[in-house]
């Protein structure tokens, strides 16, 4: 493949299997710039997936490659920005220490290493704390200075492995922010079950269950597939519960006297229930119900 | 009023402004992002890996070394025994009159300095545990020098010292005993690559600190091997058994080589099951 011309990731019929359950599925996916989000329920094999793409892991079958070059390529992971959802720190390490340690691990010589860790400290809000210990710093700021390191090289592929698990929602609001501005310029994939983020700030939606992409597309595209279908409606305990059996419900809300039900189903279930306008929240309890 | 100089300068210069309005440039943050910055050399990637080492790596290393020749000497005492009863001719020790022989003295510090090579050993091993025991794998394996590569530097380096500090060890066996360097340098290796490859092994199927625990075990029952076998060294250090030794240096070399390159390929020590969890 000509290198330069085609700025995809492209990942071809990616498969993994542990023991005898597979975790991805045959997956194939084209990505350009822009934000995907990767929405799924634990264990829908999100993390396997972003894994393989970080080539952490080896796929059993199929390949991936980003501008022509392989995953195992040291060029490839040179475009690479790995957050993953856990991560730790070595004890002896301040926020500088630890962006100068991976600066080095990803090649960047020192003085642009001190120059590049400076600025991202400062964009991320840790510029003051810069020599503190980071077994010292909260949930949030761990977080912020791991999304710190994954921008070191400036990375044309951005994984973000559930990034605002853990944020407070102000912090969560910031983050959504900062990747939305990342996303303008490189490919960024984040996972998350949070579906709030992935509304907010994603181009593309990537619906994952049992190892496989269900759907993709657009909020408004992702949406259509339950569009119409949403339903509310009032009803005493007894109803509520025989609707409840016979219906994917979404939301029951206590009333006095009985229930507001949120739910899906191809028609009408009720003559007094209204058609609701379908979210992705909806979308995504229609999908993962039973997980 | 009338204007001065100066001023009627920065009256136009504000006014053209007005006129010809100066664009923004576009995609500059692009264009500055694309720029091909330099990268580090890999001398300078070694040299920074290097550095990376924990200090206290290096001073337990020379801590260790330090006490293992003072043991030598301490529990010397009549070296003439150990002398006589290993100058069946496994060396060219002499034993002169006075009983005090070199003889003796060097196959204590053998016994001593290589009591001490399986806790050096550990030490290098013990560097490809830490990402994992403190959680840092991920990251450095999605790193352009993945952590495969950077272990491989950092336990070379380690290793590197640790043979320096063999060659010390073996140039006072070798004055002690009269045996040749390299019989000596194979009763120090032995040891050093057992615990290495025993650990290396051990962290294919546990990870993080469980690993660490796992590679003490292996590394204190070599040195207590080797310490307990100092009862039997007639039999041990002889000339019979030599062959002996020269097998296990050789198989151990061999496998810990295989298991370099298991590192260098992440095929070996990063597709242990359950490694990873599925979500």
């Amino acid at each position: 493949m000509e290198r330069g011309r085609h700025m995809e990731l492209i990942l071809d019929r990616i498969t993994k299997q542990y023991k005898n359950k597979i975790a991805v599925d045959r997956i194939s996916l084209t990505m350009q710039k822009g934000i995907y989000g990767l929405l799924g329920a634990n264990g829908a094999g999100k993390t396997t997936l972003m894994r393989m793409i970080c080539g952490i892991l080896r796929p059993d079958s199929g390949e991936i490659f980003y501008d022509g070059m392989h995953v195992g390529e040291e060029g490839y992971r040179n475009m690479l920005g790995y957050l993953p959802q856990e991560f730790g720190y070595y004890p002896e390490f301040t926020a500088a220490d630890f962006l100068l340690y991976l600066a080095a691990l990803k090649g960047i010589p020192r003085r642009r290493a001190k120059e590049k860790a400076a600025g991202l400290l400062e964009s991320v809000g840790l510029g003051s704390v810069a020599s503190k210990k980071v077994k010292a710093f909260s949930g949030g700021m761990r977080q912020r200075l791991g999304i710190a390191q994954a921008l070191l090289n400036n990375p044309r592929i951005l994984i973000l492995d559930e990034p605002t698990a853990g944020l407070d929602p102000k912090e969560r609001v910031k983050f959504r922010n900062l990747i939305s501005e990342l996303g303008k310029e490189r490919i960024v994939l984040l996972s998350t079950h949070i579906v709030s983020d992935v509304e907010h700030i994603a181009d593309v939606i990537l619906v994952m269950k049992d190892g496989a992409i269900k759907h993709q597309g657009s909020l408004g595209q992702i949406i259509q597939a339950v569009e119409g279908k949403v339903w509310e409606c009032r009803a005493d305990e007894p109803l509520a519960k025989a609707l409840a059996e016979k219906y994917p419900v979404l939301n029951i809300r206590k009333e006095d006297g009985g229930a507001c039900l949120r739910m899906v189903c191809p028609q009408k279930p009720l003559q007094s229930a209204w058609n609701a306008e379908a979210t992705l929240e909806d979308l995504y309890l229609y999908y993962f119900r039973e997980q | 009023m009338e204007l001065s100089k100066r001023e009627l300068k920065r009256e136009l210069k504000r006014k053209r402004q007005g006129f010809y309005p100066v664009e923004p440039p576009k995609g500059k943050k692009e264009f500055l992002s694309h720029l091909p910055y330099p990268q580090a050399s890999p001398w300078e990637t070694v040299w920074v890996q290097v550095a990376y080492i924990h200090k206290s790596v290096w001073v337990f290393s020379a801590l260790l070394v330090i006490a293992a020749l003072l043991a030598g000497p301490a529990v010397l005492g009549d070296g003439a025994e150990d002398a006589r009863a290993l100058g069946n001719g496994i060396g060219q020790a002499a034993v002169p009159e006075n009983g005090l022989v070199a003889g003796g003295e060097g196959y204590r510090w053998l016994w001593s300095i290589s009591a001490v090579m399986p806790a050096l050993a550990l030490l290098a091993v013990m560097e490809t545990f830490r990402s994992s025991a403190y959680g840092m794998a991920e990251m450095e394996m999605a790193a352009k020098h993945s952590l495969p590569q950077v272990l491989l530097v950092r336990m070379l380096a380690i290793g590197a010292v640790d043979f320096g500090l063999s060659l010390l060890g073996a140039s006072l066996a070798v004055q002690g005993t009269g045996l040749g360097w390299p019989r000596a340098l194979v009763y120090l290796f032995v040891p050093w690559l057992c615990t290495c490859v025993l650990s290396l092994q051990a962290q294919k199927y546990r990870r993080g600190r469980e690993a660490a625990w796992y590679g003490m075990i292996c590394a204190a029952a070599v040195s207590f091997a080797g310490t307990y076998g100092m009862g039997y060294r007639e039999i041990i250090y002889g000339k019979q058994g030599f062959f002996l030794w020269l097998a296990a240096f050789v198989l151990f070399l061999l496998v810990w080589i295989r298991q370099m390159q298991g590192i260098w390929r992440k095929a070996e020590v990063w597709k242990g099951a359950g490694t990873w969890n599925l979500s």
